[in-house]
């Protein structure tokens, strides 16, 4: 699985394009020149060089989950923002690309493929007369590539998870499910049951430290879910309904009219009709691809406790209309100890779903991509670009405005009385002290668009993960409180990437720009008039070790702070040394209220700190 | 589902427990609330750890068993309840040093640091060599902030490691330690690629006080890289030896603005008039944003 991972992280980020990026759009970047010079007089100023912007991923023992993309990045966090600027300009599910020997030095994981062994029975059904004469060809075409990919993934799930007692897949399946969910009752416990809480999950955290080595053997998935994506969009067709029964679960072919689907749906094709989709499996190591045409369709997903794509994968392709996707926990574009993509190119959609959804990954890849429209996602916990251990969720979405809306429903009772835990919308999260976590990435190309979020959000992670949230364009509002826009906490990396737009960002603290214990967070705000709103520890703060950048390139900005004690440009000592802080706002004429900065200002008031407003 | 599997385990849990000798289980209970992260219980946070305390020896042996916690929370909870506890408890976590949990090690040594107990030297000083990085770093900063000067030469040492944690921890003991014959190496350490040493060796030479003026205004002549430089005119500053007035004032004719603003900050320090008014003449013609940032600051004092 690490292969799949890293080459995904690799190839989404540096991988070479098969879009044409005009060169016009470069001009978009351009204020990154003044960025970098205005980083080293921070730097100057404060006595450092780029050499000791550093975090080593050794303060504590590597674990076997650690992420080369997460180490790399944590030795240079600085190239966050190349790593984002390439996400957005390359960022595409259906490109194959080199993977770059830079990010992967020496770590190509390659490991022995194994002879492809009999996909009996769905390759009878393909290969019959039946097929033959009645279906379209794009139909057998489609299913032919659908097959052959899902034929490789049980290829190599048989391969990794052959090594297992069915006794151990059960605690594999059941424990990352426990680790992951979360109970609304859990705020009326008393302090010695969530203790014995806390404790059954570092006992299950224990055991699946051990049992989780073996999963990530899979190997190639990423070119092979690029092959998959990458073949020509065929015409429409039309079709007479067909369907078989296998052991896998139905496969039918649709027709034009409103449909409704239900049950143990293996492969769908329809060919167009507003069509309803209700998915039902019992158990796990299930398989669901769907492909529609066009309609405004309606997928309502499998709310099962625990995933049935746990090991298994799911697909949905849907080529046009305005659709609804209704889910409860697992799925919409999540991968759990498997693959799963949603892919939707056309029409206003509305994404509906708990935990663990709209982009997420743990062992696996999680990706959900919407091309067009003006879309609504909503979901709970983990979700929009959410990257668990050994996984890598990602949210794109290429155009529209959209609205994006992550929390409200599980308590951060730990901290506050009235605030709910997030860690959503371009999130990483690892199990301290335990598993390292992912990369969790929440690409947004353009449109005016609104993201919600409440703890832990919006570009930031915890416990060597990688957390992003890079926006192309459009007038753009960010709302999180705590943790969030641009943050890394414990030893993990964090970055909000705006290119273009009159934006606001408000945030209550630990937020915009801060990293905290040996974390990295940073905002990056090419272009815009912005608006900056926050309490205290924010814009351009490191706490605990940790470093914190907010820059502002072009535009006239507003900041607004509660504190003048720990905001814009602040570093606190920590382990006798320091946390780096840097503010810089690199042009226009910009308004200050409640912190120490003001327009045309250098200053510096905490040991590690400096702001800067040219 | 999550419920019932607590249930189930805390059932499996309360049949241990049986066996489980009464001290510990009264530790075991008192730490869990000493522990508490939940903003509803914080209330019972102050008084768990000042029965631990009340405890005494007692409560020690079960203590040291939980020092191989990974979690931040207990291991600042065990630190401040065994500085409380005092030296009853220091052979025990020395012992814990020997440890085969790297865990626990490290948090013996943090801990051993804070209780600040110059019996624990001797315990301490069997690991400056020890190949993990950390423990060699715990060690060192330890005996710099029990003060005892058998730690001074461990320090020098440690200025010299590969790892750029353990010299940070050996320029933080010697910082405490503060000691004139460390003067040189120090000077030395304020070229160290990471900025934490650097930092460390310059608050070390300013804490070492007037021993280190003359070597820091010699230094201050000589050629060095911006850096190193500005670090030098920040301890300077720090050391407010008269000596030192003129060739920071002559800096604040240079041409370089970040050397301006830190000679600034320097000469502010100082009570003399003469740098007062070097200061303020300065004022009349500066036009860098940082340095003016600067003169205002220290005028607003």
């Amino acid at each position: 699985m690490r292969i799949l991972i890293v080459s995904l992280v690799c190839l989404f980020s540096i991988a070479s394009a098969q879009e044409v990026i005009p060169d016009s759009i470069d001009t978009l970047y351009a204020p990154l020149d003044s960025l970098n010079a205005g980083l080293d007089q921070a730097l100057d100023v404060l006595k450092m060089t780029r050499g000791d912007l550093t975090f080593r991923p050794d303060y504590l023992e590597p674990d076997a989950y650690r992420l080369p993309a997460v180490d790399y990045y944590m030795l240079k966090p600085l190239w966050l923002v190349d790593y984002a600027k390439s996400n957005l300009k390359y960022l595409n599910i259906a490109s194959t690309g080199e993977l770059a020997p830079d990010i992967l030095g020496s770590r190509h994981y390659l490991f022995e493929q194994q002879d492809a062994p009999e996909f009996d029975k769905i390759r009878k059904i393909l290969r019959s007369d039946r097929i033959k004469k009645s279906l379209p060809q794009e139909t057998i075409y489609q299913l032919g590539r659908i097959t052959e990919f899902i034929e490789k993934l049980q290829v190599r799930n048989s391969y990794t998870f052959s090594k297992y007692s069915k006794v151990q897949l059960d605690s594999l399946r059941d424990g990352f499910t426990l680790l992951l969910e979360e109970d609304v009752n859990s705020e009326f416990l008393s302090a010695a049951e969530l203790d014995s809480l806390e404790e059954s999950e570092d006992i299950w955290a224990e055991k699946l430290l051990v049992l989780g080595k073996e999963c990530r053997s899979i190997r190639q998935i990423s070119n092979d879910l690029d092959q998959l994506f990458n073949q020509p969009v065929k015409q429409h067709f039309s079709s007479s309904y067909t369907s078989w029964q296998t052991e896998f679960g139905q496969i039918i072919i649709g027709d034009t009219t409103a449909n409704h689907y239900s049950g143990d749906l293996f492969i769908v094709i329809d060919p167009g009709g507003d069509d309803d989709y209700d998915v039902a499996f019992e158990g796990t190591g299930h398989h669901t691809y769907i492909i529609d045409y066009g309609g405004n369709d309606t997928y309502n997903m499998p709310k099962n406790r625990i995933s049935p794509y746990f090991f298994g994968s799911n697909m949905i392709i849907d080529y046009d209309g305005d659709d609804l996707y209704n889910a409860g926990s697992w799925t919409l574009g999540a991968g759990l100890f498997g693959v799963s993509v949603l892919w939707d190119m056309k029409g206003n959609d509305r994404y509906y779903g708990d935990t663990f959804t709209q982009g997420a990954g743990c062992f696996g890849v999680g990706i959900l991509r919407d091309d067009n429209g003006n879309d609504n996602y909503q979901a709970a916990l983990y979700s929009q670009g959410f990257g668990f251990v050994e996984g890598i969720g990602v949210l794109m979405d290429n155009s529209g405005n959209d609205n994006y809306f992550a929390g409200g429903k599980y308590k951060d009772f730990i901290r506050y009385n009235d605030h709910y835990l997030s860690l959503s919308q371009g999130f990483a999260y690892g199990l301290r002290p335990k598993m390292s976590g992912g990369v969790g990435l929440l690409i947004d190309k353009s449109g005016n668009d609104v993201y919600i979020s409440d703890i832990f959000g919006q570009g930031a992670s915890y416990w060597y993960g990688l957390g992003m949230l890079a926006d192309g364009g459009g007038n753009d509002q960010y709302l999180s409180f705590q943790y969030a826009q641009g943050n890394g906490t414990h030893m993990s990396l964090g970055i909000l990437y705006d290119v273009s737009g009159n934006d606001v960002y408000s945030a209550k603290g630990v937020s915009q720009g801060c990293g905290h214990d040996r974390g990295a967070g940073l905002l990056i705000d090419l272009d815009g008039d912005d608006n900056y709103n926050a309490y205290d520890l924010c814009q351009g703060a490191g706490s605990a070790n940790g470093l914190g950048i907010i820059a502002d390139i072009r535009g006239n900005d507003a900041y607004i702070v509660r504190s003048d004690k720990n905001t814009q440009g602040y570093g606190n000592p920590r382990r006798e040394y320091g946390s780096i802080g840097i503010f810089l706002d690199l042009g226009g004429k910009d308004g200050y209220s409640g912190g120490i900065g003001g327009d045309g200002r250098w200053w510096t008031y905490s040991m590690w700190g400096v702001g800067i407003d040219k | 589902m999550k419920t019932i599997t607590i249930l189930l385990l805390l059932t499996s849990l309360s049949f241990a427990q049986t066996e489980i000798d009464s001290v510990n289980q009264i530790v075991d209970s008192l730490f869990i609330r000493a522990t508490t992260k939940n903003i509803n219980f914080q209330d019972q946070v102050k008084s768990a750890k000042e029965a631990l305390v009340e405890m005494g020896e007692s409560a020690v042996p079960r203590l040291v068993q939980k020092m191989n916690t990974q979690d931040a929370r207990s291991m600042l909870a065990l630190v401040d309840i065994f500085k409380l506890i005092g030296s009853p408890a220091v052979p025990h976590v020395v012992e814990a040093l020997g440890h085969n949990d790297p865990f626990k090690r490290r948090l013996a040594a943090r801990t051993l640091g804070e209780m600040k107990d110059s019996t624990a030297v001797d315990g301490l000083l069997r690991y400056n060599n020890d190949p993990d990085f950390r423990i060699r770093a715990g060690v060192i900063v330890a005996l710099g902030k029990i003060g005892d000067p058998g730690g001074i030469e461990t320090a020098v040492n440690g200025l010299g490691d590969q790892d750029y944690l353990v010299r940070l921890d050996a320029a933080t003991a010697l910082s405490m330690f503060a000691d004139s014959s460390t003067i040189d190496v120090l000077l030395k350490t304020l070229s160290d690629p990471y900025y934490g040493v650097r930092y460390k060796a310059a608050e070390a030479l300013a804490n070492i006080g007037e021993p280190a003026v003359e070597p820091v205004l010699k230094a201050l002549k000589s050629k060095n890289d911006n850096t190193v430089f500005y670090l030098l005119i920040e301890i300077s500053g720090n050391l407010k030896d008269e000596k030192l007035i003129q060739p920071l004032s002559d800096i604040l004719k240079t041409k370089d603005p970040i050397a301006r603003a830190v000679a600034v900050e320097a000469l502010g320090k100082f009570q003399s008039k003469n740098a007062r008014e070097t200061i303020q003449k300065l004022g009349k013609t500066e036009t860098h944003p940082l340095v003016i940032g600067k003169l205002n600051l220290i005028n607003s004092e």
